[in-house]
């Protein structure tokens, strides 16, 4: 927890922001640092030790310290920073921090005392901070796409619609965010057997409300939580909660209560394991029609209603290493439900480098299959073993206003009395696929 | 509030310096206080892209007077900034931070404190101690936790001035503020400063911990990390206590911060050990499951993190994630990093029960993209192999439908494991050796060939065609690395030894190889020692080269014990995350919990070399493992004998013994450790710890120990060594009456004691109405009982008198004459110093650590005298002690005499106060 520095720096390495707060460490830690994440094979660790100095990272977010401290800490408190920086200005990118840095040093002072960590709360750090935010248009950026060196990409696809800071700026709506997301890893076998699935879920909400009222959100009351023989109810096998979550109404009503900081943040985070009904399935099979030839047929279904449908569907199919050239056909679905058209809607590319095939379904109607159908000739005999060379398939996909687990946001109140103090709420469920994977042979 | 600052990336161009400079300098003074707020910025921005603005100090700190807070926050940092480079300039700026410690605004009041604790200057702690001591009194909170990170500061820039001041004191005082924030950064403060000093202790008493623990749930998220890493460090007193203490820990499991979740994991792990009762053992285990799964589903890098922590605790605990061994099956998209963690996880959990899923999964890995994984997933079918000994049989099919994916590294890696899986069941699986034979011209790494050699050679009597597949390597000879070349020597040796009639010839060739064209000396010497056995007597070499080698079993990731509870004592924090003890990587760790010298020399690692080979196996030195470096002498033998260099090395059976967990929880205390006590008199030598009971007469309990006096308060310091092969808990103590009235005056507070475990522990005694008065000696017979032994068992102790002397046992010069004088007899003994490195001028500082005092010297030609006193209670009455040290010069003997009153304690003095010179 004893922070010697933080730092951030841009993809090029050059500093943005450095704070020393203890002085124990000589200078030019970050160019060891730049050095030593470029020259490391592959990913480097989240944690590392050069010379004494231990590096925490998560992407450019740096921090230093000499002692032995918690490593989840200090990843934790990364990502804290990282959302203050964009609580406080809006959007993460480079741009943005180099037009802050003032806000920035300020907040880290607020942050972190002599390496110690003081409180990371937007809203408890708001009145002690008092320069004004510098807007930066998110889409001008000549480095737009650092975008990425935000940490957002982890468990959400961020709260969408709201980027602008939580203080100052010109809006002043007063609105609420609600988002449960839900990221789904499965893994089936050659036979469409489930090996092993998960859901990993959350509910992040990210508030504009002015005047912090109290918000009651009101879960499914069949929730049930850590038993998994039950067999009736939505169950979940485990469950955390933020900080600043009142639960005294869980247990008997499901009923959370809490006074929203500002910015964007997790109320809950949960896990389901097994029994849950998944919104695709995927049927595999490798026809050797000769010894150069093989067909893959891989059929997809969605177990999901027809009113929803999954968008941005990716399949990548990887094929032998031996593939020498690759054709595809879609077949036309037989279900009657389904309209002749979605065919159209397919499209595959074969990537000859990395020895695949991706397959993409704009929009996956619920009810519907679809089918693929790859036609590999090979370069040489195949194997005896040349089913165990395709696959294993994943997909990727996006199922808006879809959850899988069964949990559900029975209500969202805001306690207020006036009568006029009517904000925005908005809700929204998303399932997403994370690890989703079908093995072949 | 000013607009924006437009064009800001301007800041960070550098043009025409000099007149930039001016300009701001004319900004700073302008009446505008936008202006001057603009001015600042720019300063700032200027100074963040390393620019040199100290010329403008004096103007920017000229703009501190002002009551916007949004400048003053500004010139603060610019000075914080200077704080650290040019602290002399800085302190410059203090008037001003004095002014502003009492200004109404709270926030600036902190904020005073807290630039002026960032200024680091032995100068400056003048003027921080009054503001500062104000901080610590102040109403408003945010000053008072200020205030307590200040005196960390403080301390770290002149300690003692911080603890003459009774800054430590205010700490403490502040760990019972109303403010939960507050308290959260005393705790840290306090627990720095303790790490960082031998002067400070944590020492937390039942109602702190209480305190605490209430304070956690108010608490932010770091504040409570700060609070459970200090509960981690508390010892409880009883089995009750640390299920209170879990139980308020308990709920922070369900925190949404996982740094939150492994301290609380922490805290209850180390609690537990006091937990003797199963079903709460169970129930706490149980409660830690979930969200240690859950913390795989968090961002990689925290789930790495998590993996390495639990890779410590299955190993100390496997139960708590028996089950869910699922949750660690790699995702395809996972990192590198944490995929390779998961698969140590995987191997730890598998079991008979759950190895088909996990055999399926590691063969699904081994056709993936990556080669390390793919290698590493190989290998760790291996290990399960070797682990498991009912599943060898599945993995080894599972392996050998592997090397008919020809995927020429998944080859050489299973071929790899292959050979130490027959070193772990020799003669079982030879039926295999055919397939891994077809497959020995695409071996292209020297670990593959040399394994593949080695199963040559190992199994030569059963393959037909041994010496043509050995040839086929002895052809490239000169081309492979050394280990490949010992290994062909060895293999070459072991064929002949078997059918001498067909491979004259060849071993003739290699020996050659070996010590005429080698330029290698291992394999030179190797290659001679080979030739002169089987020229002087080939029985012998039959009897050494194809002896039977140890079994071996994985422990390939398994941590040594004394690590292993080192670590766990250190979960969540980075030891845990590169599986080091802090002092390893930490540059100024705190020494007292560093390692302690061993009590006695260890056993030497293996009888000479000519007793190896003049010997049957049976004496072989024990087998060791490979991955240690400083094992080589032994691994090189193994290998010699014609074993392999195994990559899955052998256990050594650890005798355990008190030393060998330096790091106990009362580490303070350890046998012979100069370090004893070095807070108070550095000079004091401690009293070393003998052993009382063995394992043999304890039923498997050892026990060291000694009585000691610390500050006044007798205490008897024990190590307790588990050497049997159950859990011993609920430790119960009691004395035989002796004549110094000794008796424990508390419990025996030890916690369970895993076999093989070894823990140090006070036992506090006190003096109580004396009976037995009539055989005066310093003996002690003590019983343990614990309710896993049938009986009670017993040990006897002669503890050293000098702990039971007051520590007012100084005289005057005259009240010692008078002493002396009116004491008829006296005891002299004649003492040889043995130590080496003994130096009679310790002797004063030695003796005084003991209440034994110094009163005068006196010295004339033939010798120097030393002269002390000491007094002692016995039976309500007052002893005297009146001692003479002479040293002949030009002697290394010296003489001691004691007079007392009552003569009878004079042997007993005499004897301890020599053990203590002579130490």
């Amino acid at each position: 927890m004893t922070i010697s520095q933080f730092f951030i720096l841009s993809p090029r390495g050059d500093k943005i922001i450095t704070r020393d707060y203890r002085n124990d460490i000589v200078r030019g830690t970050e160019d060891i640092f730049f050095r030593y994440v470029k020259n490391y094979n592959g990913d480097a660790p989240p944690a590392f030790n050069v010379e004494g100095v231990n590096f925490f990272l998560t992407l450019y977010f740096v921090i230093t310290t000499r002692l032995n401290d918690s490593p989840c800490l200090l990843l934790e408190l990364l990502t804290r920073l990282s959302t203050l920086c964009k609580d406080y200005t809006g959007v993460l990118s480079e741009e943005s921090i180099r037009k802050n840095f003032v806000l920035i040093y300020e907040v880290l002072d607020e942050v972190v005392d002599f390496g110690f960590i003081q409180s990371t709360s937007t809203e408890g750090v708001k009145q002690y901070v008092f320069n004004d935010p510098v807007e930066v248009d998110s889409q001008s950026g000549f480095l737009g796409n650092l975008q990425q060196l935000s940490l957002m990409e982890k468990k959400t696809i961020g709260s969408s619609a709201a980027r602008r800071p939580v203080q100052g700026g010109a809006s002043k709506k007063n609105e609420i965010f609600v988002d449960i997301l839900e990221r789904i890893n499965v893994v089936f076998s050659a036979q469409g057997n489930v090996l092993h699935s998960e859901i990993i879920g959350g509910i992040v909400m990210k508030s504009f409300l002015s005047g912090q009222p109290e918000l009651r959100l009101g879960l499914n009351e069949d929730l049930i939580i850590g038993r998994r023989d039950s067999t009736h109810g939505t169950n979940l096998d485990s469950i955390n909660f933020a900080d600043f979550v009142n639960l005294q109404q869980f247990e008997n009503g499901r009923t959370l209560s809490l006074f929203p900081p500002d910015g964007e943040f997790t109320v809950m985070n949960y896990r389901v394991h097994g029994k849950y009904d998944l919104p695709f399935r995927i049927y595999p099979y490798v026809d050797r029609q000769s010894p150069y030839k093989l067909e893959v047929v891989i059929k997809v279904r969605a177990d999901i209603p027809s009113s929803s449908s999954g968008s941005n569907v990716v399949v990548r199919i990887p094929v032998p290493k031996t593939a020498q050239t690759v054709v595809c056909d879609f077949e036309t679905p037989t279900l009657p439900s389904q309209s002749p058209t979605t065919a159209a809607h397919n499209q595959y590319e074969y990537k000859s480098g990395e020895k695949c095939v991706l397959w993409g379904i704009k929009k996956f109607q619920g009810g519907t299959e679809q089918i693929i159908k790859v036609r590999i000739s090979l370069a040489q005999q195949a194997s005896s073993d040349i089913e165990k060379h395709v696959g294993p398939i994943s997909m990727k996909f996006e199922i808006p206003m879809h959850n899988v687990s069964g949990l559900n946001v029975r209500f969202l109140k805001i306690e207020e009395k006036s009568k006029d103090y009517s904000p925005a709420r908005w809700v929204r469920y998303i399932a997403q696929a994370n690890s989703y994977v079908c093995r072949v042979g | 509030m000013s607009t924006p600052a437009k064009g800001a990336p301007g800041f960070f161009s550098s043009q025409n310096k000099r007149s930039e400079i001016n300009e701001w300098r004319l900004m700073l003074s302008n009446e505008k206080e936008g202006v001057r707020k603009d001015a600042v910025k720019k300063v700032i921005a200027a100074m963040t892209v390393g620019k040199d603005v100290q010329m403008l100090f004096s103007d920017v700190v000229k703009c501190v007077q002002t009551n916007n807070i949004e400048l003053k926050k500004l010139v603060y940092l610019y000075i914080m900034n200077y704080a650290k480079t040019q602290p002399d300039l800085a302190i410059l700026a203090v008037n001003t931070f004095e002014k502003d410690a009492t200004h109404p605004n709270p926030l600036i009041r902190g904020l005073a404190v807290r630039t002026m604790g960032c200024i680091r200057v032995g100068k400056i702690v003048e003027y921080l101690a009054d503001p500062l001591r104000r901080a610590i009194k102040d109403k408003d909170p945010y000053v008072r936790k200020t205030s307590a990170v200040a005196i960390a500061k403080l301390f770290d820039i002149d300690k003692q001035m911080a603890i003459e001041q009774g800054f430590i004191e205010s700490l403490h005082e502040l760990l019972t503020d109303p403010n939960p924030m507050v308290v959260a950064n005393a705790v840290k403060a306090l627990s720095e400063i303790a790490e960082n000093s031998e002067q400070v202790t944590l020492d937390f008493t039942p109602d702190i911990i209480r305190t605490l623990g209430a304070a956690l749930n108010e608490c932010t998220e770091w504040g409570q990390v700060f609070i459970l890493d200090a509960l981690s460090t508390y010892n409880p007193r009883d089995e009750k206590e640390a299920l209170e203490i879990s139980d308020r820990v308990v709920p922070r499991l369900q925190h949404a911060n996982s740094a939150v979740v492994l301290s609380s994991v922490k805290v209850i792990l180390r609690m537990m050990r006091w937990v003797g009762n199963a079903d709460e053992v169970k129930n706490l285990s149980k409660k830690m499951s979930a969200p240690l799964v859950t913390l795989l589903s968090s961002e990689p890098e925290i789930q790495y993190v998590a993996l390495r922590n639990i890779d410590l605790i299955v190993q100390r605990r496997p139960g708590i994630l028996a089950k869910d061994i699922k949750m660690f099956f790699c995702k395809y998209n996972d990192p590198i990093y944490v995929k390779l963690e998961k698969l140590e996880i995987m191997i730890k959990l598998a079991s008979e029960r759950n190895i088909d899923t996990v055999l399926l999964e590691f063969k699904e890995y081994a056709t993936e993209v990556d080669v390390e994984f793919v290698r590493r997933s190989v290998r760790a079918i291996g290990r399960c192999a070797i682990k498991l000994e009912r599943a060898a049989q599945k993995c080894i099919d599972v392996l050998l439908d592997l090397i008919l994916t020809k995927v020429n590294y998944v080859v050489q890696e299973a071929i790899i494991v292959i050979k130490d899986i027959f070193r772990r069941y020799p003669n079982r699986y030879e039926k295999i050796i055919g397939t891994l034979c077809a497959n020995l011209e695409t071996l292209d790494e020297p670990e593959a060939k040399a394994s593949m050699i080695w199963i040559i050679g190992e199994y030569a009597g059963n393959i037909e065609n041994a010496d043509e597949l050995l040839e086929i390597f002895v052809e490239t000879f000169h081309d492979e690395t050394p280990q490949v070349q010992l290994q062909l020597l060895t293999a070459t040796m072991k064929l002949f030894l078997r059918r001498p009639e067909v491979t004259q010839d060849l071993v003739k060739q290699v020996l050659k190889l070996c010590t005429d064209e080698s330029e290698n000396p291992d394999l030179r010497d190797r290659g001679y020692v080979y030739w002169r056995l089987l020229l002087s007597d080939p029985a012998a070499a039959k009897n050494i080269v194809l002896a039977e080698k140890p079994v071996i079993s994985d422990d390939t990731s398994t941590l040594p014990k004394n690590i292993l509870d080192d670590l766990i004592n250190h979960i969540a924090t980075l030891s845990s995350v590169y599986h080091k003890s802090p002092e390893l990587f930490v540059s100024d760790y705190k020494k007292k919990s560093s390692t302690l010298p061993n009590r006695s020399p260890s056993p030497p690692p293996s009888q000479s070399n000519q007793d190896v080979f003049g010997t049957s196996q049976q004496q072989l030195p024990p087998p060791t493992t490979t991955t240690n470096k400083s094992t080589d002498l032994l691994g090189g033998l193994d290998e010699l004998l014609g074993g392999i260099t195994t990559t899955a090395p052998i256990p050594t059976s650890r005798q355990s013994h008190p030393s060998d967990d330096p790091f106990g929880l009362d580490s303070m205390m350890m046998p012979d450790s100069n370090y004893q006590q070095s807070s108070s008199s550095p000079m004091v030598k401690s009293i070393p710890k003998n052993l009382l009971l063995s394992a043999q007469k304890g039923q498997g309990l050892e026990i060291y120990g000694a009585v000691v006096n610390q500050q006044g308060s007798i205490k008897y310091s024990l190590s307790l060594s588990n050497q049997s092969q159950q859990t011993l808990t609920g430790f119960a103590v009691k004395f035989n009456q002796n004549c110094w009235g000794l008796a424990p005056t508390g419990p025996l507070n030890c916690p369970a004691l895993y076999p093989g475990q070894t823990e140090n522990v006070m036992l506090p005694l006190g003096r109580q109405s004396q009976a037995n008065t009539t055989k005066k000696n310093n003996i002690l017979q003590v019983a343990i009982k614990t309710p896993q032994f049938p009986q009670p068992v017993y040990f006897q102790d002669k503890f050293n008198m000098t702990v039971l002397f007051e520590n007012h046992g100084k005289l005057g010069e005259q009240d010692f004459l008078n002493a002396w004088g009116s004491l008829p007899d006296e005891l002299a003994t004649e003492l040889v110093p043995t130590q080496p490195g003994w130096n009679k001028e310790d002797v004063r500082g030695v003796l005084a650590g003991h209440n034994v005092f110094y009163v005068a010297n006196h010295s004339d030609q033939t010798a120097v005298n030393y002269y002390y006193s000491a007094k002692f209670v016995f039976d309500g009455q007052e002893y005297v002690v009146v001692m003479e040290l002479m040293f002949p010069n030009g002697s290394n003997r010296f003489n001691l005499s004691v007079k007392i009153a009552d003569m009878t304690f004079a042997a007993v003095i005499s004897e301890n106060i020599s053990s203590l010179l002579l130490q």
